[in-house]
């Protein structure tokens, strides 16, 4: 029996209703990887014995007629920065290799285990998440599930690439600068980046304190949604986790759009984008009867500043591994790992001082508006190797510019569902966008996508491996 | 913009900079590495125009204020 294109719903109540078992959707589910993953090459490792434990223990509990809890056997999958206890936290790099096993799991694994997620394994990246693309050189490119010549973004390409494929129906993944939201528009798959300091970092490999966020992809939103809520909690111990309580956006499906204020980011976000590109979000505009054009503020300052900080903050991060591992390192992020630590601490200071003011502008647009809608990548998924892109007339580094469209937005924090769309001239190849909302406003990114879910504007597309 | 160098003045600066630092200095790296500073550099020029009032501190450990509507 295949349940590999069951969304993570439709496990939970397979299991529930007794119409199968945890063991079988994970025998199904470790099978699928062993047959595709040589094409896509989206795990680093598989927690074979652990996953089949964790399987056994759910239908333990399904046997003795208890409750079963939110996710109960659903495998899951995580990038590779994510602490998993007795394996070694990799975060992409071969330098990491000589570290000690983590002791625990991450804090969202915690949380996904006790919500009866099954963790089958561990994923690609970039190293240490400095790019957008995937193309690891020491543990291979990730590749595109729907054109294997193609990247699959990144940096938690492995993320985006594994739901693609098929292979799990929830994974895991961090976001510093698009790196959910890219390779799920690259991919084809729903993805979240929440607020930043809504779900804790702990257990997680850093890489700039300053921007990173945790998050999710699916290959349901409401599967989407599920994950999302049972990553959610406070915890102290993460000096960036902000929240006191759980806002659960599974009830926000059920919630009409008609009366949220709702517009599409031009200037900036147009400029940037290729006909593609303009082409999904126009299309979701149209779907939900919007014609307004909003302008976001200084988005393009907002990039550089950004910019400015990553390089800065994940540059003095790696100053040993610069001064002492530097052949071992990633050809493709070192120099830029080199270069941001050398940048005058003046750069540095006066990013975070505009951050403050940016953060007050963009607070202020979202007094007047409740989402806004933008590409989430100015083009589809290039092909592996891929050095520059042609965006209206542009001549583009590719690794930096496929976050030209995400940083702005992150930069200030915002949550953006990435919604999975096909543009009509992109080589079948997928090219989503984002629904962002203010600040600690989910919820009504979470309605919007639900409405062009429904108008079967946003969708994922089956591949054959 | 305080820094308005050459190629060579930036390649110089790079290669200080990284001497300070205790890091590599191997000719071929440094020159990707300018490579890099310089398109950096672009985008502190233009954080630089903005006007930053005296009283404007950075960003704290950045917490996105929840906005009344």
């Amino acid at each position: 029996m295949n349940f590999h294109h069951l969304s993570c719903t439709e496990i939970v109540q397979g299991i529930s209703k007794g119409s199968f078992t945890a063991a079988q959707v994970l025998e199904d589910t470790l099978a699928r990887i062993e047959r595709t993953d040589s094409k896509i090459n989206a795990f680093t490792s598989v927690h074979h014995a652990r996953a089949v434990q964790q399987a056994r223990s759910i239908d333990a509990r399904k046997a003795s007629g208890a409750l079963l809890p939110a996710l109960a056997g659903v495998p899951f999958a995580v990038k590779n920065l994510f602490d998993v206890a007795g394996e070694v936290t990799l975060a992409g790099s071969v330098v990491n290799q000589a570290n000690a096993p983590a002791k625990e799991d991450a804090y969202l694994i915690q949380q996904m285990s006790a919500a009866g997620a099954v963790l089958v394994g561990s994923l690609n990246m970039d190293e240490f998440a400095y790019g957008f693309t995937t193309e690891n050189t020491h543990f291979g490119p990730c590749r595109n599930p729907h054109d294997s010549s193609r990247i699959s973004g990144g940096s938690s390409g492995g993320s985006g690439a594994a739901v693609a494929a098929q292979q799990v129906p929830l994974t895991l993944g961090s976001d510093t600068n698009g790196s959910i939201r890219v390779p799920a528009s690259l991919c084809g798959v729903w993805g979240l980046k929440p607020t930043f300091g809504r779900l804790s970092r702990r257990g997680t490999f850093p890489f700039v304190n300053s921007l990173d966020h945790l998050g999710g992809f699916a290959n349901s939103l409401d599967g989407l949604a599920a994950l999302y809520d049972v990553l959610q909690s406070p915890d102290a111990l993460d000096p960036g986790c902000h929240v006191k309580r759980v806002e659960a956006v599974t009830p926000a499906l059920q919630q009409s759009t008609k009366t949220l204020r709702i517009g599409v980011l031009n200037g900036y976000f147009e400029d940037n984008a290729s006909a593609p590109a303009r082409e999904v979000v126009a299309r979701a505009a149209n779907a939900l009867g919007v014609h307004a054009q909003v302008e976001w503020p200084d988005a393009a300052l907002g990039r550089s500043a950004a910019f400015i900080i990553t390089a800065s903050e994940g540059g003095t991060l790696h100053l040993e591994n610069l001064r002492r591992r530097i052949d071992q390192m990633e050809p493709l992020s070192v120099d830029r790992f080199m270069s941001g630590a050398l940048q005058p601490a003046a750069w540095y200071v006066k990013a975070q001082r505009f951050r403050r003011m940016y953060r007050d502008k963009v607070n202020a647009l979202f007094q007047h508006w409740d989402v806004l809608l933008a590409p989430c990548t100015p083009v589809g998924a290039p092909a592996v190797g891929t050095e520059w892109i042609e965006v209206q007339g542009q001549t583009l580094p590719c690794r930096a510019a496929m976050g030209l469209l995400t940083q702005p937005i992150s930069f200030a924090g915002c949550p953006v569902v990435a919604a999975p769309m096909w543009p009509s001239d992109n080589a079948g190849m997928p090219l989503g966008i984002q629904i962002i909302a203010a600040p600690w406003r989910e919820d009504l990114a979470f309605s919007v996508a639900k409405q062009l879910e429904h108008l079967g504007v946003c969708h994922l597309k089956k591949v054959e491996l | 913009m305080a820094l308005k160098m050459t190629d060579d003045q930036l390649l110089e600066f790079v290669h200080n900079n990284a001497l300070a630092l205790g890091l590599p200095t191997e000719e071929a790296r440094l020159s990707r590495v300018a490579t890099h500073f310089k398109r950096t550099l672009t985008m502190a020029e233009l954080l630089d125009q903005v006007d930053y009032p005296a009283e404007l501190e950075i960003a704290e450990i950045y917490c996105p204020k929840k906005i009344s509507t």
